[in-house]
């Protein structure tokens, strides 16, 4: 009789560090292994490579199922474009082997260090979205190992119900095995980037109106100070290479440890970013730009998450549509100010009109702003829920990948097809994120 | 021309890596194993990352009936062989009777028994490497690894006889000893915060390949540590917990 698998305990935490906890898991080896029988009470959650700022990635007193060993590429259609892979293959992994073959990721997060799996339970989106979609919306097909032992394969037109739970399902649909996604076409490993300064939220309405030519827009601001300036940085593929590109290593530099909390103190964070933004004294500039540097600038530093200290850090991300956002952006970053703990970094993307992928997808038609703030504890969790009210208010909602301390009702209302979902969830799967948005309701 | 190597036990989690660094740098190579399905697997991603041909062969090398004809098809398909690697193994917490078995045959017998096979094959076309994932549990037995530690000293004392038999033949016996790795072969333990990745070890057994090296630890600095706890008097070795 073989050895039953051993629940190992790790430390497992979020990307931004918190709550990060002891947590069982085990290891699923290759996508053809079957799932062990789930002990009584016990619950299973896919673990990626924790790249989610918040507990959809966590399931305290369950079991995490790991996938790095489940990193093999299986098909590779050149001609057309299409790769199948297992879940557990990072966006780095396909990078590396697509880039010199001419080929691209469909849409990616801003950072390369997430899984495919990750990718699609999250249904990620990118500085594409206006013009691409989200991850999610590019996936032809995937393979879902239920804890009953079955192996479905989802499709649009197959088990279609169950593909779209699946996207944006939160891993809460049963472990993916492999994923099969369309890819882009990639001229060359260089962009064109334009970045245009901008001196408030008005201006950088303007000046994001004129994105119609480029592939790839985000604005950074300095929440600090209305009327909140910043830079509008956008992107196209450069049509002809002008030499070969090699990759560079990620995480070159690694923060070894988390940071003692004097080190990263509110004025640096934001010297820092005031750094960034106005060490572009000019008012538009133009260069080139590898990918990496483009899409990945922070994946060179290895857990640079850590220099936030042992609480960690907080970021409030929603989606809101157009008649709303500006408002809305402008209240939350006012009232943080006056509540002193004010956004040192904003990131700005608009999203587009796709069709939303899957049922939980995080994107609206709008725009989204993630906002970054150290983890004070309790002052940072009461201004979060000032904010959520004015979010409810705006009809816009916020990110269950970003979110620790989403409250059940902010959930519900932000997406109203969570009872459809929930009839997709395999009754063995759950995570900390979903037990504390829908708790035992039936 | 491109390197050839043959892998036994190619669907082994260091195995695949170390094929998936052979074949980026160009080696053409056969990998066998016996569970069709895995190997494909394998074999697929090795192919599409890699540079050369792979081919693959369905078979339980571990069955002395089936070995014969598994090593005369990989003969055809390369033709000279540079390396061979045994990468098979198997590992059982408290084992009963029957599995300290399972774990002779497999650990030391049949290892053994396709090392002295492939020895012959080098030795006829007169070089080449002869690799075995052997493990630092031969060095010190300790109860954690009761009997797998014998059974890999076992195969550590037939891979010395080996070597000194196809030594004049110009054939080298690599002898491959990591620590702990995180593989499933050992997921039946604890996890060791030592743990080394299977593509680390991976990157070790192809630096070691290149080497003139008889025996090589992985990671290196296990040599000095498996050197003192091999040295210290039996007595104290008794009192220690580890
Ligand atoms: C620096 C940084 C920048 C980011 N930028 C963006 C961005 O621009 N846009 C964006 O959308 N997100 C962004 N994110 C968030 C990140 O892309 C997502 O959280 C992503 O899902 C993380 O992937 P992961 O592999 O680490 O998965 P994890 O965080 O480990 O898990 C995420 C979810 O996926 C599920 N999951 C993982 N593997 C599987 C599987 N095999 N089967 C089923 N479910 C599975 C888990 O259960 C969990 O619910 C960013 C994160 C960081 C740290
Ligand atoms: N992991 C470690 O910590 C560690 C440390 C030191 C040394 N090693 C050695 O490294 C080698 C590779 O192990 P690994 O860590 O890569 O483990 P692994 O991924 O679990 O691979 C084990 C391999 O052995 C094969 N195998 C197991 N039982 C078998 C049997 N009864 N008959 C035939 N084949 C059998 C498996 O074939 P299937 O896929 O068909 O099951 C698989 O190819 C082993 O020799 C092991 O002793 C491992």
């Amino acid at each position: 009789m073989p050895t039953p698998p051993l629940r190992q305990t790790e430390i497992v935490r979020p990307w931004n560090g918190w709550p990060a906890g002891p947590q069982k898991t085990l290891r699923v080896w290759r996508s053809a292994d079957s799932l062990p029988q789930p002990l009584p009470g016990e619950t299973f959650l896919p673990f990626g490579l924790g790249r989610s700022l918040s507990d959809v990635c966590l399931n305290p007193d369950g079991t995490l199922l790991r996938t790095p060993a489940m990193d093999r590429l299986l098909a590779f259609d050149e001609t057309h474009g299409v790769i199948r892979c297992e879940a557990g293959v990072t966006l780095r992994q396909l990078l590396e082997f697509l880039t010199p073959r001419g080929w691209f990721l469909p849409t990616t997060p801003g950072t390369s260090q997430v899984t495919v799996g990750g990718a699609i339970a999250n249904d990620v989106h990118g500085k594409d979205h206006h013009r691409n979609g989200s991850f999610g919306c590019h996936v032809t097909r995937l393979e879902l190992l239920r804890s009953d032992g079955r192996r479905i394969e989802c499709s649009p037109d197959t088990q279609g119900g169950l593909f779209l739970a699946t996207i944006g399902g939160l891993g809460l649909t049963g472990l993916i095995t492999w994923a099969e996604f369309r890819l882009k076409r990639m001229p060359s490993p260089w962009l064109n980037v334009e970045s245009v300064r901008f001196g408030s939220l008005e201006e950088w309405r303007r000046v994001a109106q004129e994105d119609g030519a480029w592939e790839y827009t985000v604005a950074w601001l300095d929440g600090t100070r209305a009327p909140f300036p910043g830079l509008h940085i956008r992107g196209n593929f450069a049509a002809s290479a002008p030499a070969s590109y090699r990759m560079r290593r990620d995480a070159a530099l690694t923060v070894p440890c988390d940071a003692p909390g004097w080190l990263l103190q509110p004025w640096l964070i934001g010297a820092f970013n005031r750094l960034k933004l106005l060490g572009q004294p000019a008012a538009v500039k133009k260069g080139r730009q590898d990918f990496q540097s483009f899409f990945y600038p922070l994946d060179q530093i290895g857990n640079w998450s850590r220099l936030y200290g042992r609480r960690g850090y907080l970021q409030y991300q929603f989606a809101a549509p157009h008649e709303h956002a500006m408002g809305l952006l402008q209240r939350v970053l006012e009232t943080a100010i006056a509540s002193r703990q004010p956004a040192y970094l904003v990131v700005l993307k608009t999203l587009g009109s796709a069709a939303s992928a899957g049922l939980l997808s995080f994107p609206m038609p709008g725009l989204t702003a993630a906002i970054d703030f150290p983890n004070l504890g309790k002052p940072t969790l009461e201004l979060f829920g000032r904010f959520d009210e004015m979010v409810r208010d705006a009809k816009g909602r916020l990110y269950p990948a970003k979110d620790p301390r989403m409250p059940a009702a902010m959930f519900r209302d932000g997406y109203p097809e969570w009872r459809e979902f929930s009839r997709h969830v395999d009754p063995a799967f759950s995570s900390g994120f979903w037990r504390r948005v829908v708790g035992n309701t039936p | 021309m491109s390197k050839t190597a043959i892998i036994f036990g190619a669907t082994s989690l260091i195995a695949e890596h170390t094929a998936r660094l052979l074949a980026a740098e160009g080696w053409e190579l056969v990998l066998v194993g016996r569970n069709r399905q895995a190997l494909q697997v394998v074999a697929s991603h090795v192919r599409l990352t890699g540079c050369a041909p792979v081919h693959e062969l369905h078979g339980d090398a571990t069955d002395m009936d089936s070995l014969p004809q598994l090593v005369e098809s990989a003969n055809q398909l390369l033709g000279r062989l540079d390396l061979a690697l045994i990468a098979w193994g198997c590992f059982f917490p408290n084992p009963d009777a029957r599995q300290i078995q399972e774990m002779e045959r497999i650990n030391h017998v049949a290892t053994t028994a396709l090392a002295k096979l492939l020895g012959q094959a080098l030795a006829q076309q007169r070089g080449g490497t002869l690799a075995v994932l052997s493990s630092v549990a031969g060095d010190v037995l300790r109860p954690a690894n009761y009997s797998y530690g014998s059974t890999k000293a076992a195969l550590d004392a037939d891979l010395q006889e080996l070597r000194q038999t196809l030594a004049p033949c110009g054939v080298r016996v690599l002898t491959i000893k990591p620590g702990r790795v995180e593989t499933p072969l050992t997921a039946c333990v604890p996890r060791s915060p030592f743990s080394a990745t299977p593509a680390a070890t991976a990157a070790g057994i192809c630096r070691a390949i290149q080497s003139k090296q008889d025996v090589v630890y992985l990671p290196g600095w296990l040599r000095a540590v498996f050197f003192v706890l091999r040295s210290l008097p039996k007595g104290l070795v008794k009192r220690l917990r580890f």
